[in-house]
C-alpha cells in the first residue's frame, strides 16, 4: 500500500469511526435532563444536542 | 437508582457472573471507565453512570467511546449504541427492554458471532476522467446534433447534458461493481448494505456483516476485487461491532 492510500485509509477508518459512532446503532429515545457547561438541557435528540453545545460554546467565547 | 446512564450496548445474557466481572475489571483498567450490567430476561444492557464517564460532545470522548463498544465486541456479540444512547434509571433500561425485547433479540441473533467490514471501491484521483470506460468530460459526440452552437444558452445547455451524462454512466457502473460484489460475497455472508448516495469518487460504498471464522475469506475476496479492477483504490475497514446492523429505535 502506499503512503497516499495509507494516509487515506488512516482518514477514512477515522471518519468511519465517528459515522458509526453518531449515526448507527441502537437508538433509544426517553426524556432525560443532562447537564453541560452547568445547563441543564433535555435531550431530545443528537443533533439538537450537538447545535446546543455549539451555540453554548459560541455564546460562551462571546461573553 | 436514579440517575444519568450512558449505555454503550446490548449482549445477551448469558456471560457468566465471573466472565462479566472480568470484562468489566478489564475495560476500567483500559479506559478509567466503571461500567455497570442491567439484566432483563435474555438481555443485558451495558452501560455507566453519565457524569462519572464525563462525556462530552468531543472527538476525543467519541472516540472514546467508540474505543469501550469496540473492546466490548472483541469478547461479547454485542449491539453497539448510537453515542448519547442515555437513560435516567435502571427502571427507564427496564420499559427501554420491554418495549423492543423482541426486536433486540431478533438483532442479537443476527448479529451473534459476526463483525462488520466496510468496502469501498473508489476512483483514483490520477485517472478519474477514463478509468472506468466512461468519460466524465463532455461528450461532443452525442451532442452535436442536438445541442450546437457557441450561443450561450447551447453552451449550457451542454455542459449540464455531459454532467448529467457522466453521472448517468457512473451511476450504471456503480450498478455493475456492486453486482459483481454481491456475487462474489453470496459465499461468504448474504448480509450487506449499499450506501446510496455516493460521491463521484466514490463507486461503491458496502457494509457486509461476516461471520468472525470467514474474516480471511472476507480478505481474499477484497484482495480479488483490487485484481479485477487495477484503476481502482480497493479500502476495506474494519472489524467493526456491528453498528450497521443495529438499527434499532426504540422510543418510549
Amino acid at each position: 500500500m502506499n503512503d497516499d492510500v495509507y494516509g487515506l485509509s488512516k482518514e477514512v477508518t477515522v471518519l468511519d469511526i465517528l459515522d458509526r459512532v453518531l449515526t448507527k446503532g441502537v437508538v433509544i429515545t426517553g426524556d432525560i435532563v443532562i447537564s453541560v457547561a452547568d445547563i441543564d438541557l433535555i435531550y431530545v435528540g443528537l443533533r439538537v444536542l450537538l447545535s446546543s453545545v455549539e451555540t453554548m460554546n459560541k455564546i460562551k467565547t462571546q461573553i | 437508582m436514579n440517575m444519568s446512564l450512558i449505555i454503550f450496548g446490548i449482549a445477551k445474557n448469558s456471560l457468566s457472573h465471573a466472565q462479566s466481572s472480568l470484562l468489566i475489571e478489564t475495560l476500567y483498567k483500559e479506559s478509567g471507565i466503571s461500567l455497570d450490567l442491567f439484566r432483563y430476561k435474555e438481555i443485558v444492557f451495558i452501560f455507566a453512570d453519565y457524569h462519572e464517564a464525563n462525556y462530552s460532545m468531543s472527538r476525543d470522548d467519541l472516540l472514546r467511546y467508540a474505543h469501550v463498544i469496540e473492546h466490548l465486541a472483541k469478547s461479547i456479540s454485542l449491539l453497539p449504541m448510537r453515542y448519547k444512547s442515555l437513560a435516567n434509571s435502571t427502571d427507564q433500561l427496564s420499559e427501554h427492554a420491554e418495549k423492543g425485547y423482541h426486536q433486540i433479540l431478533t438483532n442479537l441473533e443476527l448479529i451473534d458471532h459476526k463483525e462488520e467490514f466496510a468496502v469501498r471501491v473508489l476512483r483514483s484521483p490520477s485517472a478519474a476522467d477514463n478509468e472506468d470506460g466512461t468519460h466524465i468530460g463532455t461528450d461532443e459526440h452525442q451532442l452535436q446534433d442536438a445541442l450546437s452552437g457557441d450561443s450561450p444558452s447551447r453552451i449550457y445547455l451542454r455542459t449540464k447534458y455531459a454532467a448529467f451524462k457522466a453521472e448517468e454512466l457512473r451511476a450504471v457502473y456503480s450498478e455493475n461493481v456492486k453486482r459483481k460484489f454481491i456475487e462474489d460475497l453470496a459465499p461468504i455472508s448474504l448480509f450487506y448494505e449499499f450506501k446510496k448516495r455516493l460521491s463521484p469518487s466514490t463507486v461503491m460504498d458496502a457494509v457486509v456483516l461476516v461471520d468472525k471464522d470467514k474474516r480471511k475469506a472476507l480478505s481474499d475476496l477484497i484482495a480479488g476485487m483490487q485484481k479485477f479492477y487495477p484503476q481502482h483504490n480497493i479500502l476495506m475497514t474494519g472489524p467493526w461491532p456491528p453498528y450497521s446492523f443495529a438499527n434499532i429505535d426504540i422510543q418510549l
